[in-house]
């Protein structure tokens, strides 16, 4: 239980921990120290650099990572997990084409501008979110088009809810 | 001068003010909605007083409340910072009505730049340049529709109530005009609750440049140079700079009698600016004067070594300027980055959430004003902008370079920021050797810089391995004791 498979910024990263001083990155033996300042914070020394790094959070395998200041999502599995995941998405036939377009932040549903079933453009507005006493056009970020619209004009959302979707 | 100032605002200007009050000796007085408990400005006054609901209309904007608070709490005099009642002269007849002193010009004079359109032609007639276009608000499509065929499209519809950017929209052809006219209308009296607009003939890449001026009331007008603000998205600035780099001598002695005709056309006593495109022969027109402080008031300051809050505080006080023209000259460059939580890369979309990290930079030549720090939130009900970084040096190549390495320096997590776009910009070459208009932005491929967005490897080995390590210690748990060994380990490593 000492290997792992980390998704990062479409990459993917293959981890192996020697031991606490030790690790293994894509094949090649690397020396670390791992220092925890505080219960979120890390110094992490990987070679002859030193990264200041947090982990702000860690839920079902995603981990959001603050390092020198940059913030990355790392998707992270152990190898038996990606044994299982690749099975599984192998066997399923899911329907990927269809895309569902979250709401960004919470607001008002200003205005909807396209219709279930009309034909939309990659960058073309789809609905306006009233933010920040500021109309943000939510856009669609492919061609196709608008299979569901879940909300409605005058609605107030939560951020992360499904707007639309696009196939 | 005044014994306790109720700052009327939030964020990073509040932070400001209060730290002028402590300068001058003057007790300040901060007031917060429910969401805001954790932002700076609560932590820094002498008294902090809640007022309501994060709502702005139960909070920020609720002139009752905060009238009634500055009775009760003894206040002499309110500072409304910038934004919410900065430029409201109802508000400032209240207060006054109310025995306090408004730290800012009179209502009057606010009245008088207030009406976008009455400003324009008050211009008009004290022999301020201003963009063509109507002197009076449009009232119907096809009225509008006529005016602009006159001037040419394509123009510029604005709300004549607004300022910051808010409520404008150009139009580049009849067939957008109706559309457009009623977004821009819709847009003005949600903002700024009048629906008034005009049009403006559209000046082909502009520069934006502003002169800072200050007067007191016994009829002193003193202006500290100028301010290029070409650097905006959303038609909101993100760059600003002093001097202008485009501004020579000649121009800017121009500009700035320009300036103080319009000051003294109003009546003017506080710190002011007046707003003026500069088109590429270095023509300028008036645009607006905003009667308040200004959030880019710090490249001025470094610049000038003048305090202009402090300045203001003691205008309002009833004392005369701190300082004669002839004491003034411009010491190097400044430049301002405003860091906003917004995603750069998906149309300047806002980004909400706590700051879960936070550790600003320090250094030569580095200023930050912020209002938040860590576990304060950035939320739906207010503006996006988290602070101002400011670097000075002695030209603008160098305070580039000053710049980039504070960005570098400059950790925010838990909220997406521009940082990264700003680095873009400054590092631009268009932008290091002067070749901008207010268009900079637009006419960026901003595709290509979201997928400029590539992490070094060193950084992406790093991230692989804590979140290894992280999820490895879990599955060995109780290792809360391995990491003091590690760091004992940790330092002997560094002795061997």
């Amino acid at each position: 239980m000492n290997e792992f498979v980390v998704r990062l910024n479409n990459k993917i990263k293959n981890i192996k921990i020697i031991d606490d001083s030790t690790a293994e990155i894509d094949g090649v033996i690397v020396k670390y120290q791992s220092v925890n300042t505080d219960e979120k914070n890390i110094l992490l020394k990987l070679n002859d650099k030193i990264f200041e790094s947090s982990i702000l959070s860690n839920s079902n395998g995603e981990v959001v990572l603050s390092i020198n200041g940059v913030s990355i999502l790392a998707n992270i599995k152990s190898s038996l997990e990606e044994k299982a995941f690749q099975l599984i998405s192998h066997s399923k036939n899911v329907d990927n084409s269809l895309i569902e377009i979250k709401s960004p932040m919470p607001g008002l549903v200003l205005k909807i501008k396209k219709q279930k079933g009309e034909a939309i453009k990659k960058g073309e507005a789809v609905l306006i979110l009233e933010a920040m006493k500021m109309e943000n056009e939510i856009k669609s970020p492919v061609d196709g088009t608008l299979k569901e619209m879940y909300v409605k004009e005058g609605t107030a959302i939560e951020k992360n809810i499904i707007l639309f979707a696009v196939k | 001068m005044f014994n306790k100032i109720l700052i009327a605002n939030r964020g990073e200007i509040a932070v400001r003010i209060i730290k002028a009050c402590k300068e001058l000796g003057i007790k300040s007085a901060a007031i917060y909605s429910d969401i805001d408990i954790t932002a700076t400005h609560v932590k820094l006054a002498d008294e902090v007083y809640h007022i309501g609901s994060s709502v702005v209309s139960d909070s920020y904007l609720n002139k009752d409340k905060i009238i009634e608070l500055a009775k009760k709490i003894s206040a002499d005099a309110i500072h409304p910072g910038y934004g919410f009642f900065a430029e409201n002269s109802s508000f400032i007849e209240d207060v006054e009505r109310a025995g306090i002193t408004f730290i800012g010009p009179s209502s009057k004079s606010v009245k008088m730049m207030g009406s976008k359109t009455a400003a324009r032609a008050l211009m008009k007639k004290n022999n301020v340049p201003i963009v063509p276009g109507s002197t009076e608000p449009i009232n119907s499509i096809s009225e509008g529709l006529e005016f602009s065929k006159e001037i040419g499209f394509p123009i510029l519809l604005k709300a004549s109530a607004g300022g910051g950017g808010k409520g404008m929209r150009k139009v580049n052809n009849a067939e957008e005009f109706e559309a457009a006219f009623e977004s821009t209308k819709r847009e003005a009296l949600k903002s700024f609750a009048n629906d008034d607009i005009y049009i403006e003939k559209f000046i082909e890449k502009p520069k934006h440049i502003e002169v800072q001026i200050i007067a007191d009331k016994f009829g002193n007008y003193r202006h500290v140079f100028e301010r290029e603000c070409s650097i905006q998205r959303r038609h909101q600035k993100i760059i600003e700079e002093a001097p202008s780099p485009f501004v020579d001598e000649k121009t800017r002695k121009k500009i700035v009698a320009a300036a103080i005709n319009a000051a003294k056309a109003c009546n003017y006593y506080n710190a002011g600016t007046i707003e003026f495109l500069m088109d590429q022969n270095k023509d300028f027109y008036f645009l607006e004067m905003n009667t308040r402080i200004q959030v880019e008031h710090p490249v001025t300051e470094l610049i000038s070594g003048i305090d202009l809050v402090r300045e203001q505080i003691s205008i309002a006080a009833g004392n005369k300027i701190s300082f004669n023209q002839e004491d003034l000259s411009i010491k190097g460059f400044a430049l301002e980055c405003r860091i906003y939580a917004e995603d750069s890369t998906n149309n300047f979309l806002p980004s909400t959430g706590k700051i879960l990290k936070y550790k600003e930079p320090n250094g030569p030549g580095i200023r930050v004003d912020s209002g938040f720090s860590e576990n304060s939130e950035i939320s739906i009900y207010y503006d996006p902008m988290i602070a101002k970084l400011i670097c000075w040096d002695s030209d603008k190549t160098k305070a580039i370079l000053r710049m980039k390495r504070a960005l570098n320096e400059y950790q925010i997590a838990g909220v997406i920021t521009n940082q990264e776009f700003l680095k873009y910009i400054i590092t631009n070459g268009l932008f290091i050797n002067g070749y901008y208009d207010i268009n900079f932005i637009d006419s960026l491929n901003l595709n290509e810089i979201s997928s400029s967005e590539n992490y070094s490897a060193d950084l992406e080995n790093a991230a692989a391995l804590l979140a290894a390590l992280n999820k490895f210690k879990k599955s060995n748990s109780g290792g809360s004791r391995d990491n003091k060994t590690v760091q004992s380990k940790w330092w002997n490593q560094n002795y061997e």
